[in-house]
């Protein structure tokens, strides 16, 4: 069963503005109350058509947006352009030469250990429709070369990958700092009253920099990331300790109670009243999250199109993650970030030895569900209203660390975006005839946040939050919304 | 097309006209111009085409539309219409590459080009304000105009008078007056008194931080005699948990954490003793000028704070603050890492003390406040001019005084041993010259005849023949040892052709030329302790003694026989080996990285903050250093690319020292100072550091030379002896340093006492008793210095750095230079010029002068704050003009001035006034409907405010309800509990106990990247700058902590076990009763016993029993009511 997708108010021309403000002004009241200290059985709760909240129900955007969630596809670690998405045929050419005499002069680099210049492993096809070249380290997802907008020409301002998630991240090399889904959330709210708006589905690595990645900074922490477990027991909390249902029922009602009553003693308070209805919310979720959780109801094909049955387990953690994250969408959660799975004795897509297996395994990790989920997306008519967004924190040298590694490289990698509004089968931007440093159409991760806010329509000059007497933005006093790729 | 059409009609039905969207679409409109078009003339064209460029270029403006027309040296800049053939699109696009604009830069965005074309193509509007203003320039600053914005808040607060009021009823404090008269203007009656209970549990939780417990309740209630609230606030402010309490609001200013956050999360080793030091403080009651001045200056201070009964420095703790901040290791851009650390410094230090958002200044003078760029980098400049160091805080007074002690000791011993010892030398120096010369001879002589040489020149001039072998012995290795006074007589006088007539004299002045000269030219010298009078004195500890040596000190040994171990000979930074036990306390952290900072605690020396050249630093050493260059202040060493900054040293242990060199030429053109310390046991001196680029010769001369008049070994050995009988007078006399010839003289007395058996010297029986009571007292002195330490995270001093201001903040666009100083707008500002230290003690001077506007403020608004649940500046942080304006302009100041004037900044007597008002013990319902209409956000404060607890006020109360609270006070963090959502790199191997070990929250551990998840939920901040007001948030994950977190299910358990042993006899509804006080300090409404006993029944029956002591029926019924809402709030 296909569940019905929570509208954002301002796609259903039904309710009137006046109407949400009413909605969301009149508190929650009586309604909510009556039905919570009602006899009946106590999922009458649930009846309740999404209860208004205090911080994360829906708002407006700054014009009509083209997409309402987000699946951010994390490669952590950082992939290499040049044996994914940027073919550089030069570099066969010059292959085990010198890269100083090759390239020219090199920028310092993290290890400061520069070896040759070194071809790609895998080689480059042109794929689907728009003759896009995609190597061969990507063979499923290569087959939606036409779905992809690729950005060959991202920078970084960092080459550490801590400072550099901070940066993909929250705008910011720093930590403690807000994150874009944070900032996502808080622009726009949620449109499902039963999860968190912003959800980080852990697949084993937590990057660098830790679960400040996914933060709130000085947002309310109502914004930050819910880390949700793929397997397990998925988020903090969400499961009773009692061990019969009954027995939480049978206090949720005293507490109910309780609180009633603490509400006729201190008059009509807002602080209260969230409190109460918090307490609820908190009560669906206990259900609601297991139910995204628990599989059964997909079908055996959908499950193969990601690649349950995939004899890679890390494909297998990661598929799982993609489906979720689709059923995430399917409920309104506004942004999804996905962790990569614990590829064996690798450290993320961080190939600073040993390219071809490192690459090669993280890549049959992710491959195949990628790929599954834009087209499962498509074929569910998802895609058109959800962004997915796949970027690591920077690229690699086109030159060998050492023998056979690749070092960080900030100046010039490739990100790519699809649905949500903006157009497949099309690349923007350039590198040098290295894949070294971005020459044509630069974009720096400002950009990329300024495309995002806006494709969700937000105006990302005007997303700000006031924070010590400044009003900060995600993207500083940066950022250009990227036009030209827009559908 | 069509969308231009389309979105206008969505946005204004949607966003009902937030969004000027209807101009931006219209093209060519103002909106348009002043948000696409001039932005960018501003940014990138304004600086060589305008009115106000310095010099304009191409004899072309582009600041009005007329301008553009009227084009320059190439013609028009635009064609209105036609973008095409418009110069300034194709200056632009960089098709020209003669006329590409901006010049030497990346072209701009092609949006925005797009945006230029269009603006061209649809007329070329230029708005009717026809100059554009030009970007604010650091010249165009006003300071006045300014200041006049808010003149008020930069005058010092001033006397206010109370306020007269109508409605008296009761007595009403001078605070009181300022509340109600505000609401009597606005025609608001206030809330009636909050009764009893309800007063007592606020200002528990205000105070404490914790609920009061059933027996103080009792107690208060039972207390009817005048005055029992104010003995009520007097026992809670003389409670330990207030200070844990105040503590803990403090420390979200600092950003506390225990941990470097980053990738690795570093620990910052002892960082626990800094909220020690806090909790004390405001238990001790300390003012809040001297508590300032301990943050700024606590390692300064003349006579430091003492722990009361002992002897540990507390002062210097508050100093910790500066490196609780994150750290990143390894980074790539030193410099910029560094920039990025003191902005953090100078942003804490901001808004804590001045409530005001200095940072923003760092890229250019701030959009709105008084504060320049040049103020910004005049406070960065007191971070900059101090390193990190572990202090040994607790032994650091008592080694200071054993110091002077030690030197005192010295002085009484030494001069009477010199004297005895140069005695003793000077029966045996007359034959110097016969031992000298016949000990040539023999060296001189044939192997296989030197026996008989020996013998026959021992004979001759009746020399004793085992001392004359001594002389030989010693000779023979002397011309390979340039530090000795016989260096050029073994050069010289054992050359084979000194025998030959004449030769004598040219080989003496060959010699003399062959001596090393001065430094390379080019090198610059970064510190000298060869002269130590000239050198800043910037030690950690006593192990480097009170001051360099100079030439002739006198150095005691420890061997009675031989008291005087060393004469020096050259001035030199000398580590003292009677530091050498030196110990760190057991259980003391070790600082992360291989800087290894607690190792090298109290036995520090560094020298001045210079900005490096070619790089090459070399050190002038004997013995064995650990030395780190502090470049950038990196101080999180460790990983591959910043090795080289900590390395060790061997300048070996002969007499003379050796120049080593630390390459640090990568970092050319950075600023750094070098810290040394010693490795392992033995002897470290330090005399010289030098840059260079190549490593410089020159050592310190001490080495006795003959006179000009000198022809032969003979008139050499003569002059030797007549120099040496002097020395050792000069010894004996105590005047070495001040002799005619003091190295020389120095280098010979040195020689002396190293050699005693040369001269046949024999100590006297009184001598060797002097010396035995000598080393008595040493080692008596020894035995009372506190060898083992605790170390704490603090400043160490170093050299006045003054920062350039860095255009738009980038590192490596250094302008001029901006002398430390408050920000110019403060009153008391004076830039502080001293060389010779950071200047934070100056500074902190001037922070807690009276006529300081915004300090005494800053600190009664942050009290207020938590008295009151909102600031009278909301803006805790930011009194700035874009911070909340006072509610109370005139209340502020009073409370200011009082805390200066009256209460000698006694936070304490500060918090006590507050919490005894009449405004605070109003109830929290309002007195009429009215004043919700009249006051809604209650900005008036016509009741008081309902209140969520904070994470650790909610998390202590459980514990205190429950009876598990362990009120153990101080000590080393708790590990935090680890879940399965606690993840990440470094993350800790030991998780801490569900329960925290029953201690308080304030004392859980704090790993900036593992924060314990139930505090987070209920927002503590994430510890990464100033937070002095924290979000209070509803989410749901708090309701699901409540209803599942394993700790309050945990604790349920143990509540209901205390409430079943301390209530046997009583009845459910006793019960209840007894659990609605513990819980909520009140008695519970009839219906809500009947509501608990109903729940009770449901729940007996839920786990089908009888049993009316079931610890797991009373155990859901306790969960539940601290799921209630009422637990976590107050009123």
């Amino acid at each position: 069963m296909k569940p019905s997708r929570p509208n954002d108010l301002f796609l259903d021309p039904r309710i009137s503005r006046r109407e949400m403000l009413r909605r969301a002004s009149n508190g929650f009241g009586a309604l909510a109350l009556a039905a919570m200290f009602s006899p009946a059985v106590p999922d009458a709760l649930a009846a309740i058509v999404a209860p208004p909240r205090r911080s994360l129900e829906p708002k407006l955007p700054h014009f009509p947006a083209k997409a309402r969630s987000v699946i951010f596809l994390f490669m952590e670690g950082a992939v290499s352009q040049v044996d994914s998405f940027d073919y550089k045929p030069l570099l066969a050419k010059y292959h085990g030469q010198d890269p100083r005499q090759a390239i020219g002069k090199l920028e310092k680099t993290q290890f400061e250990n520069i070896g040759r210049v070194l071809k790609s492993p895998w080689n480059f096809r042109q794929r689907g429709q728009c003759g896009m070249w995609i190597s061969d380290l990507f063979p499923r997802l290569a087959e939606r070369a036409d779905d992809l907008c690729v950005l060959r020409s991202m920078t970084s301002n960092f080459p550490e990958h801590t400072s550099a998630n901070y940066f993909l991240h929250s705008g910011s090399g720093l930590q403690g700092r807000p994150s874009a889904g944070a900032w996502v959330t808080y622009g726009l709210g949620s449109v499902n009253a039963d999860l968190p708006g912003y959800v980080v589905l852990n697949g084993g690595q937590i990057p660098s920099g830790g679960l400040d990645n996914f933060g709130s900074g000085f947002l309310p922490a109502t914004y930050q990331g819910s880390l949700l477990h793929a397997r397990g027991m998925p988020l903090a909390n969400v499961v009773p300790n009692e061990k019969m249902a009954t027995v939480q029922e049978a206090k949720r009602r005293l507490v109910g109670r309780l609180n009633q009553q603490g509400l006729e003693n201190s008059g009509r308070e807002d602080a209260l009243e969230s409190a109460i209805a918090n307490f609820e919310l908190a009560a669906r979720m206990q259900v609601a999250i297991p139910g995204l959780m628990d599989l059964a109801g997909e079908s055996e094909a959908t499950k193969k199109l990601y690649g349950f049955d995939a004899p890679y387990e890390h494909t297998r953690t990661y598929a799982r993650e993609c489906l979720l994250a689709r059923r995430m969408v399917e409920r309104g959660v506004r942004f999804i970030e996905l962790t990569i799975p614990m590829v064996d004795g690798y450290n993320r897509w961080d190939a600073h030895g040993g390219l071809v297996k490192n690459h090669g395994d993280n890549a049959r990790a992710v491959d195949q569900p990628i790929a599954g989920l834009l087209a499962d997306l498509k074929q569910r008519g998802l895609l058109d209203d959800t962004l997915v967004v796949w970027a690591g924190e920077f690229g690699r040298t086109p030159f060998a660390q050492g023998g056979d590694g690749r070092d960080h490289n900030e100046f010039g990698f490739s990100v790519w975006l699809a649905g949500g509004g903006v157009r497949g089968g099309m690349t923007y931007g350039e590198t040098d005839d290295w894949g070294y440093k971005a020459t044509t159409n630069k974009l720096e991760m400002h950009d990329l946040h300024a495309t995002i806010l806006h494709l969700l329509g937000l105006d990302h000059e005007k997303l700000t939050y006031r924070f010590s007497g400044r009003d900060i933005r995600l993207t500083d006093v940066h950022g250009q919304v990227v036009k030209e790729i827009l559908a | 097309m069509n969308r231009g059409l389309f979105m206008p009609v969505l946005v204004l039905a949607f966003s009902a006209g937030t969004v000027p969207f209807s101009s931006m679409a219209a093209g060519g409109g103002d909106e348009f111009f002043e948000t696409k078009i001039r932005p960018v003339l501003a940014e990138h064209c304004f600086d060589c085409h305008s009115a106000s460029a310095g010099k304009l270029k191409g004899g072309l403006r582009l600041d009005g539309r007329k301008e553009l027309l009227a084009g320059g040296e190439t013609g028009p800049a635009i064609m209105p219409g036609q973008p095409e053939t418009s110069l300034l699109i194709r200056a632009m696009t960089h098709r020209d590459k003669d006329l590409a604009m901006p010049p030497k830069k990346p072209k701009l965005p092609d949006a925005v080009i797009a945006d230029f074309e269009r603006w061209i193509r649809e007329g070329a509007v230029w708005p009717a304000t026809e100059t554009a203003a030009p970007k604010p320039k650091i010249g165009d600053f006003n300071l006045e105009q300014r200041k006049k914005k808010q003149a008020w808040l930069w005058e010092a607060p001033r006397r206010q008078a109370a306020p007269t009021v109508k409605n008296i009823r009761g007595p009403l404090g001078t605070e009181d007056r300022f509340i109600l008269r505000r609401l009597e203007d606005a025609g608001i009656t206030p809330a009636p008194a909050a009764d009893d209970r309800t007063w007592l549990r606020r200002v528990h939780f205000v105070i404490t931080g914790l609920p009061p417990g059933r027996e103080e309740i009792q107690a208060f209630l039972a207390d009817t005699k005048p005055g029992a609230r104010e003995r009520v606030v007097d026992q809670l402010l003389a409670s330990p948990h207030f200070g844990e309490r105040w503590a803990r609001h403090w420390m979200d200013l600092m950003r506390y954490a225990e941990s470097r956050g980053h990738e690795s999360d570093y620990i910052i080793a002892n960082a626990w003793h800094y909220r020690d030091y806090l909790i004390r403080a405001f238990n001790d009651g300390v003012p809040y000028d001297q508590f300032l001045s301990e943050h700024l200056a606590g390692d300064l201070l003349p006579v430091p704070r003492l722990r009361p009964g002992t002897e540990i420095n507390e002062s210097v703790l508050g100093t910790g603050w500066a490196f609780l901040g994150e750290e990143v290791h390894s980074p790539v851009d030193i410099r910029q890492d560094e920039c990025e650390r003191i902005d953090n410094k100078v942003d804490v230090f901001s808004k804590t003390f001045l409530g005001l958002t200095v940072a923003c200044a760092r890229c250019h003078d701030h959009k709105f406040d008084p504060i320049r760029a040049q103020d910004y980098y005049a406070l960065s400049g007191f971070m900059l001019g101090s390193s990190f160091r572990q202090v040994r805080f607790e032994a650091m007074e008592n080694n200071r005084k054993m110091a002077a002690e030690l030197a005192a000791l010295r002085e009484r011993f030494v001069p009477g041993l010199a004297k005895a010892v140069a005695a003793s030398h000077e029966r045996g120096l007359g034959q110097t010259a016969d031992y000298l010369l016949a000990a040539r001879e023999v060296l001189l002589a044939e192997k296989q005849n030197a026996a008989a040489v020996s013998a026959e020149a021992a004979r001759k001039n009746s020399l004793d023949s085992s001392r004359l072998q001594r002389w030989g012995e010693l000779l023979g290795t002397t011309a390979a040892n340039p530090a000795s006074p016989l260096h050029s007589f073994a050069k010289v006088a054992l050359h084979p052709d000194s025998v030959v007539p004449g030769r004598f004299v040219d080989l003496l002045a060959a010699h003399r030329q062959a001596r090393p000269a001065g430094l390379p030219t080019g090198a610059r010298v970064v510190a000298d302790f060869t002269r130590p009078d000239q050198q800043p004195w910037k030690v950690d500890g006593e192990a480097f003694g009170p001051r360099p040596l100079r030439p002739g000190d006198i150095i005691a040994g420890n061997n009675p026989t031989n008291p005087i171990a060393r004469v020096m000979t050259y001035g030199a930074a000398r580590r003292d080996l009677f530091w050498n036990h030196l110990k760190s306390a057991p259980g003391n952290q070790n600082d992360s990285g291989t800087l290894a900072a607690t190792a090298r605690s109290g036995q520090m020396l560094r020298t001045p903050t210079v900005t490096l050249g070619v790089g090459r630093l070399h050190y002038l050493i004997r013995g064995k250093a650990k030395v780190y260059a502090a470049v950038d202040s990196h101080l999180m060493v460790d990983g591959p690319l910043h090795a080289r900054l900590v390395q060790t040293f061997d300048g070996g242990a002969k007499p003379e020292p050796r120049w080593v060199t630390h390459d640090l030429s990568p970092y050319s053109g950075h600023r750094t100072h070098v810290e040394f310390g010693p490795e392992g046991t033995g002897e470290l001196e330090v005399l010289m550091v030098v840059e260079s680029a190549e490593v410089p010769k020159w050592q310190p001369g001490a080495a006795f030379e003959p006179s000009a008049s000198a022809r032969s070994s003979a008139d050499y050995a003569k002059e030797f002896q007549n120099a040496l009988v002097a020395a050792n007078r000069h010894l004996g006399r105590g005047t070495l340093a001040n002799s005619p010839e003091s190295a020389r003289d120095a280098a010979l007395a040195n020689w002396l006492v190293q050699n005693p058996t040369l001269s046949g010297a024999l100590p006297d029986v009184a001598t060797l008793a002097m010396a035995g009571e000598f080393l008595a007292a040493q080692s008596n002195l020894a035995s009372r210095v506190r060898w083992e330490s605790q170390t704490a995270v603090a400043w160490f001093d170093g050299t006045g750095v003054d920062e350039n201001i860095l255009v738009r903040g980038k590192p490596f666009q250094p302008g001029a230079v901006s002398p430390r100083s408050l920000p110019a707008v403060f009153a008391p500002a004076k830039t502080i010029t001293t060389a010779s230290s950071s200047g934070r003690y100056e500074l902190a001077r001037q922070l807690v002068d009276p006529a300081n506007p915004l300090v005494a403020r800053t600190i009664v608004n942050r009290v207020w704050h938590h008295v009151f649940g909102r600031g009278l500046v909301a803006s805790v942080d930011n009194f700035g003009a874009l911070g909340d304006r006072p509610t109370h302009p005139e209340l502020l100041d009073h409370l200011a001035w009082q805390l200066v004037h009256e209460d000698h900044w006694s936070l304490q007597q500060l918090i006590k006034r507050l919490v005894l008002t009449r405004t605070f013990a109003m109830s929290s319902h309002a007195a009429e409907a009215r004043a919700e209409e009249l006051d809604p956000s209650n900005t008036l404060l016509h009741r008081m405010p309902v209140r969520r607890l904070e994470a650790e006020a909610i998390r202590d109360s459980l514990l205190a309800v429950s009876g598990r609270l362990n009120r153990t006070v101080y000590g080393p963090p708790v590990p935090v509990h680890l879940t399965e959502f606690i993840v990440g790199r470094g993350r800790p191997e030991q998780s801490g106990p569900l329960d925290g070990d029953g201690r308080r929250s304030v004392y859980a551990g704090m790993r900036r990247n593992f924060l314990s998840t139930l505090m987070q939920t209920f927002d503590a901040p994430t510890p990464f700058s100033t937070v002095g007001r924290r979000n209070i948030t509803n989410v749901p994950a708090q309701s699901l902590a409540l209803m599942n977190d394993p700790l309050f299910h945990q604790q349920a358990g143990v509540w209901a076990e205390r409430l079943l042993r301390e209530t046997r006899e009583a009845d459910a509804a006793a019960r209840v009763r007894w659990l609605f006080e513990s819980a909520y300090g009140r008695l519970p409404a009839d219906q809500e016993i009947a509501a608990c006993l109903e729940s009770l029944r449901d729940l007996r029956q839920l786990h089908n029993t009888t049993d009316g002591q079931s610890t797991a029926v009373w155990g859901d019924l306790c969960h539940a009511l601290l799921n209630a809402s009422e637990f976590i709030y107050v009123k």
